[in-house]
C-alpha cells in the first residue's frame, strides 16, 4: 500500500476558497427560494423552489466531499497565486470591463481601437505597432461582423 | 429508388452547386466565429432565399447548416472557443493537440470525422426517416427525463481525474439553468428584477467566457513575460494516414450512431449528442483513459457525433413536420415559404424535392470536407501569430461574439463573469465542461420532470413503467456502476 501524502496547503487553499464561495451561493439560493410561491397543485412536492434547492443541497454535499478529499490527497494541488501573477490578468479584465461600460458612449469604432491598444500595451507590444495593429484589427472585425455577417455593432455613440 | 435519384437533375445545375459552395463557405465562417450560432447562420441566410428557386434555396441553407456545425470545431481547436455549441467537447482533445503543434492535423481529423458523421446521418435520413420519426414520437416526458438523466451521467466521464469536482461543476450548471422563468408556471427565479435574466442565463456567453476568456486571462501573465511565444508546427502533413483513419473508424461509427439517434429526438440537440458520444467513447474505448489529453480518437468522437446529429435533426422535420431543433425549425419555415408542407405527404407529393434535399445534404458534407481539408494547414497558421498580438484579438472575439448573439451588452457582462469563474475553476482544478452539460440539460430535466409528475397525477412512477425510460435508467446504472461491479466480481473470483 502506498504511503499517503501529507495534506497539501495549496490544494487546501484553493478548495477552501472554492467551498467558501459555494457555501455563500447555497445560502443565497435557500434564502431567495424561501419566498417562492408554492405550486404543489401542479406537481405534488415539485414546486418552483424544488430543483434550485435540490441542486443547492447537492452542491453543499459535494463541497464537503471536496474539502474532505483535499485533506487526504494532494493530487489536485492548485498552483499558488501571487500578486505578480494576478496583476496583468486583472488589468486585462479591468480594461475589458471598462470597454463594456464605455462602448455605448464612445461607439464601437472609437472604443475598440482604444481597448486593443491598451491590451497590447499590457502584453508589451511596442506602442507604434500596437496602434497600427489596433486600427487594422478594428477595421477587420467591423468588416466581418457588421458589414459581412450583419451583426449590428453599436457604432454610433450615445452622445450623437 | 426514385426517391434517391429523381432530385439529381435538379441538383446538377450550375447555380445550385454555386449556392451550395457559397452556403458552405458562409456556414464555416459563421460556425468558426464565437457567438454566431448555427441557428443564427441559417436565420441570416433564410430571407435571402425568398426569391430563389426552391432547390437553390436549400443548397444555400443546407450548406450553411452542415458547415456551421463543422466550422465550430476550428475555433474550438485553435483558440479554445467553441465557435458553435456542439463543439464544446471538441475543445477537450482538439485544443491540447493544437498546443502540441498539431493544430492542422487536429482540424483535418475533425473534418474527416465530421464528414463521416454527416454521411452516416445522410444515409439514415434517406433510408429510415419516416420510421425513425415515428419512433421519436413515442417519447413521452418520462422518456425525455430518462434520456436527460442518462446524458447527465456523462459528467462522470468528462470530469477528468476528480469526480467530485466534475459533479460539483455539473450541479452548478444545473443550478444556473434554474435562473429565469419557471417552465411550468412562469415564476421568475433569481432574476433580481433584471428583464434580461428572465429568459435564463445565455448558454453561449457562458461558454465563451468559461473556455475562451479564461484561456486568455490564464495566458496573459506568461505571454507578457515571454511576448514572442508562439506554437511551432511539428507536423508537415495535416492529413492523417489511412492507417490512422482505420484506427479512428470504430470510434467514428459509434459516435455517428449515437449522434443520429440523439439528433432525432426533438430538443435534445447536437451538443447533447456529442457529450453523450464522448462519454460513451471514454467508457468503452481502449483509449478512453487518454480522452481529454489531446487524443485524436476523442476529437473524432465529438465531431462525428455532432455532425451526425444534423441529419437526425432533419428526420422529424421532413417526415413529420416537427422540427428537431431551432435550426431545423428555420429550415422548415423556408420549406413552407416555398410552398411545401413538411410531413408524410411531402414524400409522396414532391419526391423530387425530397430527393434533392437528401442529395444536397450529402453533397454539403463533401463540400465542407474539401474546404476544411485544404484549409487545415492554413487555419493552423493562425497559431503562429505571436501571442501578444493573438490574445487581444481572441479577447475581442469573445466580446463581439457574446454581444452578437442578441446584440446585448448584458450578455457581454455574463461572458466576463463566466471568464472570472473559468479562471477560478482552473485554479481550483474544477473541470468546466460538466457545467456546460448541466446548463444544457437543466431546462430539459426540469420541464420533463414537472410534466412527468403532472401527467402521472403526482406519482412520477411513469419513468419506471415505460419501456423506453426504464431502458435509459438501466443503461445509466450500468454505465455508472457496471465496470466497478465487474471489477469487484473479478477480484472476488481471483
Amino acid at each position: 500500500m502506498s504511503e499517503r501524502s501529507p495534506p497539501n496547503s495549496r490544494s487546501n487553499r484553493a478548495d477552501v476558497a472554492l467551498c467558501v464561495a459555494l457555501f455563500v451561493l447555497v445560502g443565497v439560493v435557500f434564502w431567495i427560494s424561501a419566498s417562492f410561491p408554492t405550486t404543489d397543485n401542479l406537481a405534488k412536492g415539485f414546486g418552483v423552489d424544488f430543483l434550485p434547492r435540490f441542486y443547492a443541497g447537492a452542491i453543499l454535499l459535494l463541497a464537503f466531499a471536496i474539502l474532505w478529499q483535499g485533506r487526504r490527497d494532494d493530487e489536485d494541488a492548485a498552483e499558488g497565486i501571487t500578486f505578480r501573477v494576478l496583476a496583468r490578468p486583472a488589468g486585462f479584465l479591468g480594461t475589458m470591463f471598462a470597454y463594456v461600460l464605455a462602448l455605448p458612449h464612445l461607439g464601437f469604432l472609437l472604443a475598440t481601437p482604444a481597448l486593443l491598444f491598451v491590451l497590447m500595451l499590457i502584453l508589451r507590444v511596442p506602442p507604434l505597432r500596437a496602434i497600427t495593429a489596433a486600427l487594422g484589427l478594428t477595421a477587420g472585425i467591423y468588416g466581418i461582423f457588421d458589414l459581412g455577417l450583419n451583426v449590428p455593432l453599436p457604432v454610433i455613440p450615445d452622445i450623437l | 429508388m426514385e426517391l434517391y435519384t429523381s432530385g439529381l437533375p435538379l441538383v446538377l445545375q450550375f447555380d445550385v452547386i454555386l449556392w451550395l459552395v457559397i452556403g458552405c463557405v458562409v456556414g464555416m465562417l459563421i460556425g468558426a466565429m464565437p457567438g454566431l450560432t448555427v441557428t443564427m447562420g441559417v436565420a441570416v441566410l433564410a430571407p435571402l432565399t425568398f426569391n430563389m428557386d426552391t432547390v437553390a434555396a436549400f443548397a444555400l441553407l443546407l450548406g450553411a447548416y452542415t458547415s456551421a456545425t463543422y466550422g465550430g470545431s476550428i475555433s474550438a481547436i485553435l483558440l479554445r472557443i467553441p465557435g458553435a455549441l456542439p463543439a464544446v467537447m471538441t475543445i477537450l482533445d482538439g485544443y491540447p493537440m493544437a498546443q502540441r503543434g498539431e493544430g492542422g492535423r487536429a482540424i483535418a481529423i475533425a473534418t474527416i470525422a465530421s464528414l463521416f458523421g454527416g454521411i452516416v446521418s445522410a444515409i439514415v435520413l434517406a433510408t429510415l426517416a419516416p420510421a425513425l420519426a415515428r419512433l421519436a414520437l413515442q417519447f413521452s416526458a418520462a422518456d425525455y427525463l430518462a434520456v436527460s438523466i442518462f446524458a447527465l451521467s456523462m459528467i462522470v466521464f468528462i470530469s477528468g481525474g476528480n469526480m467530485a469536482k466534475g459533479a460539483l461543476s455539473g450541479a452548478i450548471g444545473l443550478l444556473i439553468a434554474t435562473v429565469g422563468l419557471d417552465p411550468i408556471v412562469g415564476f421568475p427565479r433569481f432574476s433580481a428584477g433584471i428583464p434580461e435574466l428572465q429568459g435564463g442565463v445565455g448558454l453561449v456567453p457562458v461558454m465563451i467566457g468559461l473556455f475562451g476568456l479564461s484561456e486568455v486571462l490564464s495566458s496573459v501573465h506568461s505571454t507578457a513575460t515571454k511576448p514572442d511565444g508562439r506554437i511551432v508546427h511539428r507536423i508537415k502533413s495535416a492529413v492523417p494516414s489511412m492507417v490512422e483513419f482505420v484506427k479512428l473508424l470504430p470510434a467514428m461509427v459509434r459516435a455517428s450512431v449515437i449522434g443520429v439517434l440523439i439528433g432525432i429526438l426533438p430538443a435534445a440537440g447536437s451538443s447533447t449528442a456529442s457529450m453523450v458520444a464522448y462519454g460513451v467513447g471514454k467508457r468503452t474505448s481502449r483509449k478512453g483513459s487518454a480522452y481529454g489529453t489531446g487524443e485524436p480518437e476523442g476529437l473524432a468522437t465529438s465531431e462525428s457525433a455532432n455532425n451526425a446529429s444534423t441529419g437526425g435533426d432533419m428526420v422529424p422535420t421532413l417526415s413529420l413536420g416537427i422540427p428537431g431543433s431551432s435550426s431545423a425549425a428555420i429550415l422548415m419555415g423556408a420549406l413552407i415559404l416555398h410552398g411545401l408542407q413538411p410531413g408524410p405527404l411531402l414524400f409522396t407529393q414532391h419526391p423530387d424535392i425530397v430527393s434533392a434535399i437528401f442529395i444536397l445534404f450529402l453533397a454539403s458534407n463533401f463540400v465542407f470536407f474539401l474546404l476544411g481539408l485544404t484549409g487545415a494547414g492554413l487555419f493552423a497558421r493562425l497559431l503562429e501569430i505571436p501571442k501578444n498580438y493573438l490574445l487581444p484579438v481572441v479577447a475581442m472575439l469573445c466580446l463581439v461574439g457574446a454581444y452578437s448573439l442578441q446584440n446585448s451588452l448584458f450578455d457581454v457582462g455574463i461572458m466576463l463573469l463566466a471568464g472570472i469563474v473559468g479562471v477560478f475553476f482552473r485554479w481550483a482544478k474544477v473541470p468546466a465542461s460538466p457545467l456546460i452539460l448541466g446548463l444544457i440539460l437543466g431546462p430539459m430535466i426540469e420541464a420533463n420532470l414537472q410534466r412527468t409528475f403532472i401527467l402521472s397525477y403526482g406519482s412520477g412512477y411513469d419513468i419506471f413503467l415505460r419501456p423506453i425510460s426504464l431502458s435509459f435508467l438501466i443503461a445509466t446504472v450500468l454505465f455508472l456502476f457496471g465496470p466497478w461491479a465487474l471489477g469487484k466480481l473479478k477480484a472476488r473470483s481471483q
